[in-house]
């Protein structure tokens, strides 16, 4: 047996809650997200985000049409080209387009309950966290048994489609690693038409030892949609993740990424893009903690800003006292393709340990117009010679990827997220 | 095929050409020599259209159009070529793709059908052996990584791919050793034909051993000041460029007086 594994899995494993124990726990959601308010400016993690649009708009808890709504044919079509998946319209579960028919063995899929263990310490939990406790109602537990690889990639959808009032759906998704288990999973957001949802969607990750899950995360919603995400990671001994993602043209993006390296040897390497235009918002807070020996983190973050775009990374890199052998690295560059346009960029390192490798890059610069000169002294139009230019800019988050065919299918969904970009430009003029 | 006429261009701010002139018939090479600082790789520029070259008089009328009034890709489409000095290094863009995409681009803007792959990589590979290029070029990012000959070479290659009616070559030859540079000169020579024609643009007269041209131009302070048969080019070889920026001085003694 190896060390820590028995202890993690058995926290894994605890029971599941009664009825009572459940509305304790939201209870306390509920009690948390009263005493910590919405965040303010002056909360450093919120200093980029600021609320003051989405706190004046009122949210009903629960879309009743949800499980009839038509989703459109181009979303649809996504939909039917991943074999394994659940679909969620509006926050609620719609089992008539999710597909799990030929579950591979070792993996189970449940719909969401919640567990007193996948709440985490309350001290830790900020609003959006205590209100996804306080109210989730839809959700997925995912479980992937010990030694099990399982080959064909599970797709998660968010789909929203306007409905008469905006709805604030809490979605919960909990994912769980055994011993040398393998997935991978691919989350998808999309939205139609004028949706103006908020959509708070947490998503837990456990990996026990020597574990390997490959995540990506790709949302492309109409500029009157809120996402306020969620994404706990804890990496046991020489666990792997690969995570990368993709956020374009969104009214406001705000993923919150908190990543525990608890066991020896854990690995999570995350790339990402924010291809921005408009007036859309994104920021990225990527939390990393180093708890244990000879644990590494890769951050492969590029951002593209225009027109009244505003873009934040922070990367905060924490070694623990102990943690030797850590290596830490974050490269965060940025394209500023406007004047207007706004990018913030934080790479932060705290380390409390002496063996270890840290290192960081921040860049904010401007498209190369020697190599748009060049491209259209070729004949390449400089509309296509642009997204030409940004695409390979942001191919390099690409990196984070392991596995070339998924790493082929995301290139292409971000030439495509790239050619919607250059159309809004122009478009603009 | 080409006129330029008293072509004046400035550039931040300061004039570099100050009434140029130039008459290139099809099938005709033209080399440019001249100092450092003359004008040459502005008159390569002004021709492609780069932003920031700024043409304050003079008319420029290529196969009958007003090239001045044309974008650099549409002056591309129109058949007009420019091998950098530096060519620029583009990570991420990869070779075939950038190749596939000018290729097209330049066939659609004339009407013409686009090339599928099958049929574009046949063109490509029949082009490489001209220019001693390897295949492997072709899967990396365009120029990253090339070495210096490398990059020259992959511009007659472009050049060569994309049958231009004008190619204009600047300092092509620099930086090259002599193998490089007669690969470089077959590959412009094998393009030479009645209707495509060449401003090449050098410092030295070694090029033009390779490239043989049918005039020489001397431009000085961003005028033509002498212009002849290749055998200009041997007596500057010879001379250097003292002699002329000495005969512009009598010029403007005797003007003065």
């Amino acid at each position: 047996m190896s060390e820590g594994s028995s202890v993690l899995l058995d926290s894994l494993l605890r029971p599941k809650l009664s009825e009572d124990a459940l509305i304790a726990l939201r209870r306390r959601g509920h009690a948390q997200l009263q005493q910590l308010g919405l965040p303010v400016a002056r909360d450093e993690a919120w200093r980029y985000t600021s609320l003051r649009t989405l706190a004046s708009k009122a949210f009903v808890l629960r879309d009743e049409d949800a499980a009839t709504r038509v989703v459109p044919d181009a979303i649809q079509a996504r939909i039917a080209a991943a074999t394994l998946r659940l679909v969620f319209v509006n926050g609620e579960l719609r089992h008539n387009l999710s597909s799990l028919g030929d579950l591979p063995s070792g993996l189970s899929i449940e719909p969401f309950v919640p567990t007193a263990h996948d709440v985490g310490p309350l001290s830790t939990m900020d609003a959006f966290v205590a209100a996804n406790v306080a109210l989730a109602l839809s959700g997925a537990s995912i479980k992937v048994a010990a030694d099990t690889q399982v080959a064909t990639p599970l797709h998660l959808f968010f789909v929203s489609l306007p409905s008469v009032a905006p709805v604030a759906f809490h979605s919960r998704v909990r994912v769980e690693l055994e011993r040398a288990a393998q997935c991978v999973l691919i989350e998808e957001h999309y939205a139609a038409g004028n949706a103006a949802h908020l959509c708070n969607r947490l998503l837990d990750i456990e990996l026990d030892s020597a574990a390997r899950l490959t995540h990506t995360r790709h949302s492309n919603a109409s500029a009157t949609m809120s996402s306020i995400h969620s994404s706990r990671y804890r990496l046991g001994r020489g666990a792997e993740v690969d995570a990368f993602e993709l956020t374009s043209g969104q009214a406001l993006n705000r993923h919150q990424v908190e990543v525990e390296l608890i066991g020896d040897g854990a690995r999570f390497v995350s790339g990402g893009v924010q291809a921005l235009s408009g007036r859309a918002h994104s920021d990225v807070q990527i939390n990393v903690h180093h708890r244990a020996l000879d644990t590494s983190c890769d951050l492969i973050w590029r951002g593209i800003a225009d027109q009244r775009a505003r873009l934040g990374l922070t990367g905060n890199l924490n070694v623990d006292v102990g943690a030797d052998g850590s290596d830490a690295k974050l490269s965060s560059k940025n394209l500023l393709l406007c004047a207007h346009a706004e990018i913030n960029t934080r790479p932060v390192l705290v380390i409390h340990a002496d063996a270890v490798k840290a290192a960081h890059g921040a860049t904010v610069g401007r498209l190369d117009e020697g190599a748009l000169f060049y491209l259209s002294s070729r004949g390449i139009p400089r509309a296509r010679a642009r997204v030409m230019l940004t695409h390979a800019f942001a191919i390099e988050a690409l990196q984070a990827l392991g596995d070339a065919t998924l790493r082929a299918q995301m290139s292409a969904v971000l030439r495509e997220a790239m050619s919607a970009f250059v159309a809004e430009e122009v478009d603009e003029r | 095929m080409l006129i330029i006429e008293n072509l004046h261009v400035r550039v931040a701010g300061k004039e570099i050409l100050k009434g140029l002139s130039l008459d290139v018939k099809p099938g005709e090479v033209h080399a440019i020599m001249g100092p450092n600082g003359s004008g040459k790789s502005t008159l390569g520029y002004a021709l492609a259209g780069r932003e920031g070259y700024e043409v304050t008089q003079g008319t420029v009328q290529f196969r009958g159009k007003d090239l001045l009034a044309l974008e650099p890709e549409q002056r591309a489409g129109e058949g007009v070529f420019l091998a950098f000095q530096y060519p620029v290094e583009i990570p991420g863009v990869n070779n075939t793709y950038f190749l596939r995409a000018a290729y097209n681009a330049q066939r659609k803007y004339r009407g013409e059908p686009e090339l599928d792959s099958m049929a574009f990589l046949k063109r490509v590979r029949e082009k490489l052996k001209v220019l001693h290029l390897k295949d492997e070029l072709l899967n990396r990012a365009v120029n990253e990584g090339f070495s210096g000959g490398e990059k020259k070479r992959n511009e007659v290659f472009q050049m060569a791919l994309l049958e231009p009616a004008l190619g204009i070559l600047d300092e092509t030859d620099s930086g090259l050793d002599i193998d490089a540079l007669k690969m470089v000169a077959d590959g412009v020579n094998a393009l030479r034909s009645p209707e495509r024609s060449f401003i090449v643009i050098t410092h030295y007269q070694r090029l033009l051993d390779y490239i043989v041209p049918d005039y020489v131009h001397v431009l000085s302070d961003g005028r033509i000041v002498k212009s002849g048969d290749k055998s200009l080019a041997l007596r500057l070889e010879d001379e250097g460029y003292a002699w002329i920026a000495e005969r512009k001085r009598e010029e403007a003694a005797a003007f003065a007086s």
